[in-house]
């Protein structure tokens, strides 16, 4: 259980060209305990940035990020990354990629493998906890990344586009499966995404970034229980909103 | 559990249903042909040559063949075969391999690890690189004795394409596994032993590979360093000094399969240990 506070955070990169690259400027954002909150936002707007950054795995140009009230400057366990790749390791079989979190803690082999046991049952692959990487499908790969983040038990969970390479049918079912997730575990979640369809599925409240420089333009609250319909009237009007917004950038710059 | 055991079903019928038996046999069967139509074209080339070029020097497969079996079952003059030189030969190989791969991998991790100490020491172990492992044999003859000299120049030999895929495997080791590792909580040490070493192991597999190859290439560099100690390399200077040429070419082909065999164990093994890695192997 965690809460994110970011305050005026501005990221510069240097291009290899020697110009700067403003990616993002000015955010702010709290994030409470528990809150599951979609970013949404078009390509290169700096989404993966702030998520890296919150991460602690890219330094900030201005600002500052705290969890828990702690200022973030390296990777901690206890701030989960579900990358926008699978990233699994591909000599350990899913079992061991699943453990990898906790052995890397000295965590003792019986709780290791209690845990291990109990998040591949969460993401209902039990029956391929031997099998390696390269012979899993695509999204049974994207499970196993995120019971590899579950098993740590981190307080806050960070995902970059996790399914943004999976077809429609899987994706919606991850979708459903993630949110169980959540509800049972109740953890701090923010999710990247480039499918407004997804984040309104998914979001307590849903930031819209746009880019030139990223910056949160504007945010949606939902309050409707889960799970939701997809073509209920309320989450089409969020949708057309959200798209609305989106596509009002693209005409100002 | 339902999707996943249908999942499981379906992968098995796929599975079946492409080793379906005649099929495999069919197969298996005229691939043999196809090789042993190889192997006859080879010899019918080489023996049209001989009856073209017409030379003593030039043996005929016929005569490469008996010489092959009367070496292999009697031996020579002395009663060494060529079962037994080849064992002694392919001893000392594995000892100056065994070598090589004890200093290769290490340096190599090394290497990866820190281009600090690689740029450092380049400038020494860069041109050692280069000469040639015969060009060690007068100052092998000067200062090593015995066997010591045979693995000296096979370590030479094999050490450097150990220390360079070595390297190169653990320096190309994917930013996004390392990143996973730091977000998980890995230490500095972790992330060596626990993600840059597992990584660059199939490297370092096909290193070895290459450092064998390139090991059992030197023997008969190696064995003129000794003179009379045996080995297919002194075989062959020795028979050669004799022109039985029919005899300096059966061993060079027992040269060249065995060391197709060598090789052949490790892509076999590389493929069993590594089976997500799908880089070419030769
Ligand atoms: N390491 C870097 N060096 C220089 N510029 C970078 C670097 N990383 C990102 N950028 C730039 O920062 C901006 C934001 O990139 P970012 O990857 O955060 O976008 P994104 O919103 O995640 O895009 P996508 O949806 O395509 O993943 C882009 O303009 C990109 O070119
Ligand atoms: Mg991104």
């Amino acid at each position: 259980m965690a809460e994110i506070l970011i305050h005026n955070l501005s990221k510069t990169y240097r291009a290899s060209n020697g110009g700067l690259v403003n990616a993002l400027e000015g955010i702010d954002l709290e994030v409470k305990d528990g809150e599951f909150v979609c970013l949404v936002g078009k390509s290169g707007c700096g989404k993966t940035t702030l998520l890296r950054i919150i991460a602690g795995l890219e330094q900030p140009s201005a600002g500052e990020v705290l969890i828990d009230k702690k200022l973030v400057g390296s990777p901690d366990p206890l701030v989960g990354v579900v990358f926008q790749e699978d990233r699994l390791f591909p000599w350990r079989t899913v079992r061991r990629n699943v453990e990898l979190g906790l052995e890397l803690r000295k965590i003792a082999r019986n709780s290791r493998k209690k845990a291990t046991e109990t998040y591949l049952r969460l993401v209902g692959l039990e029956g391929f906890a031997d099998a390696l990487p390269h012979e899993l499908s695509g999204g049974m790969k994207q499970r196993a990344a995120i019971a590899r983040v579950l098993a740590n038990e981190p307080g806050v969970i960070l995902m970059d586009e996790p399914f943004g390479a999976l077809d429609a049918q899987t994706r919606n079912q991850m979708q459903e499966e993630l949110l169980e997730i959540w509800s049972k575990h109740f953890r701090t979640v923010l999710f990247v995404t480039h499918s407004v369809d997804e984040a309104v599925m998914l979001a307590d409240r849903i930031l819209v970034i746009t880019p030139h420089p990223g910056h949160i333009q504007c945010e949606y609250r939902l309050t409707m229980p889960r799970p939701r319909e997809r073509l209920s009237p309320e989450l089409i009007e969020f949708r057309q909103n959200i798209l609305a917004d989106l596509n009002t950038d693209v005409h100002s710059t | 559990m339902a999707r996943v055991a249908q999942l499981q079903g379906r992968q098995e019928r796929n599975f079946t249903g492409l080793n379906t038996k005649p099929k495999g046999i069919l197969t298996f069967v005229s691939a043999v042909i196809v090789f042993l139509a190889k192997i006859l074209g080879v010899i019918l080339l080489w023996q049209g040559f001989t009856l073209i070029v017409h030379s003593i020097f030039i043996p005929t497969p016929i005569q490469v063949w008996t010489t092959f079996w009367r070496l292999t079952l009697k031996g020579d003059v002395q009663g060494y075969t060529l079962p037994f030189e080849a064992w002694t030969s392919l001893m000392r190989v594995l000892r100056g391999f065994a070598l090589a791969i004890i200093v290769g991998i290490p340096v190599g991790i090394l290497f990866g690890l820190s281009n600090r100490t690689y740029q450092w020491t380049k400038f020494l172990v860069e041109p050692i690189r280069f000469i040639p492992p015969l060009a060690w044999v007068p100052l092998v003859i000067i200062f090593l004795h015995g066997e010591s000299r045979y693995t000296f120049i096979i370590w030479i030999g094999a050490v450097f394409p150990i220390i360079y895929t070595t390297m190169s495997g653990v320096k190309v080791l994917d930013n996004n596994l390392w990143e996973v590792g730091r977000v998980l909580g890995a230490s500095k040490w972790q992330l060596v032993t626990k993600i840059a070493i597992p990584a660059a192991l199939p490297h370092m597999f096909s290193g070895a590979r290459l450092g064998l190859g390139i090991g059992w290439a030197c023997i008969v560099a190696a064995e003129m360093v000794g003179g009379g100690n045996g080995g297919l390399g002194s075989l062959i200077l020795n028979y050669g000094q004799l022109l039985q040429i029919d005899a300096v070419v059966a061993s060079m082909i027992v040269i060249g399969m065995l060391g197709y065999a060598l090789n052949e164990i490790f892509v076999i093994a590389e493929k069993k240990l590594f089976p997500w890695q799908k880089d070419v192997k030769f």
